[in-house]
């Protein structure tokens, strides 16, 4: 999909699309990992795994809502 | 303009407004919520003139809803009493960034109704990209974390999908009328 549509993105927004879902399918998956070593009862106890998973979602998310807020106020606003 | 871009329906509002809406986002200032919609939303909101914003985003009983969403991954927290000084050491910290991003959830949910009250793009999808935006919230507030992650790549997805849909109208009646068997392209 991102091939069609280089001609309304720019190179830079198609690489940071590209970027950004290849982060979240690599945090899905090493999650089934690391999921076993945050879930060791001293972290939990410690809230050091619910701290550093949430700053990562919460991260995530405003940077990949903020782009596709501009994207599409730029392309269907104007 | 090229001619792609060109296919795409336009709402007109103008470069000057939408510079103002794109820099309103980008200075979104990460803070706890309150009962009140934030300054920075309520300035957004104005730019777009969007009306009777509180009206719009009922929360029953409330007017807002980021309060009880924030409040509500707190609650989910539980936090075992022994422990619960050093874990509010860095409590604000995590607040502020989980209000920062509802804030950017309220405003996609903005633009997201202007565009199918004004009939652009597909109501369907608009509907879809709301949808994912919440569950990853639910799912991040439950310590579903992988699951938060999943359905935040499926909210990339589908952005990527209405604009491709927009000018692919063929595959969209495709993927429409024959869910079962369309696969949609890869991103």
């Amino acid at each position: 999909m991102l091939e069609k549509l280089k001609g309304i993105l720019d190179f830079e927004e198609v690489s940071f699309l590209g970027k950004k879902y290849s982060e979240l399918n690599h945090s899905v998956h090493s999650k089934r990992r690391r999921l076993n070593w945050n879930l060791s009862p001293q972290r939990i106890t410690q809230n050091d795994f619910r701290k550093a998973e949430l700053s990562e979602w919460s991260n995530k998310f405003i940077s990949i809502v903020r782009f596709a807020s501009e994207l599409y106020l730029r392309t269907l606003f104007v | 303009m090229n001619e792609l871009l060109r296919q795409f329906p336009s709402l007109g509002m103008g470069k000057a407004t939408v510079n103002s809406a794109i820099k309103c986002i980008k200075r979104f200032r990460k803070e706890v919520l309150t009962k009140e919609i934030p300054t920075d939303l309520v300035a957004l909101f104005d730019i777009l003139e969007i009306k009777n914003a509180e009206e719009k985003y009922r929360w029953s009983p409330s007017l807002w809803e980021g309060e009880f969403l924030q409040d509500s991954f707190l609650e989910a927290w539980d936090f075992d009493p022994n422990i619960i000084k050093k874990a509010q050491t860095n409590l604000s910290e995590v607040l502020q960034n989980i209000g920062l991003a509802l804030k950017h959830y309220f405003a996609w949910q903005a633009i997201s109704d202007f565009l199918r009250m004004k009939r652009i793009l597909h109501p369907e999808l608009l509907l879809e990209s709301i949808d994912d935006l919440r569950c990853t919230i639910f799912l991040a507030k439950g310590q579903f974390f992988k699951q938060a992650l999943q359905v935040l790549r499926n909210y990339c997805e589908i952005c990527v999908g209405m604009l491709y849909f927009e000018l692919e109208k063929e595959a969209f009646t495709e993927w429409y009328e024959d869910r079962n068997y369309y696969h949609v392209p890869d991103i």
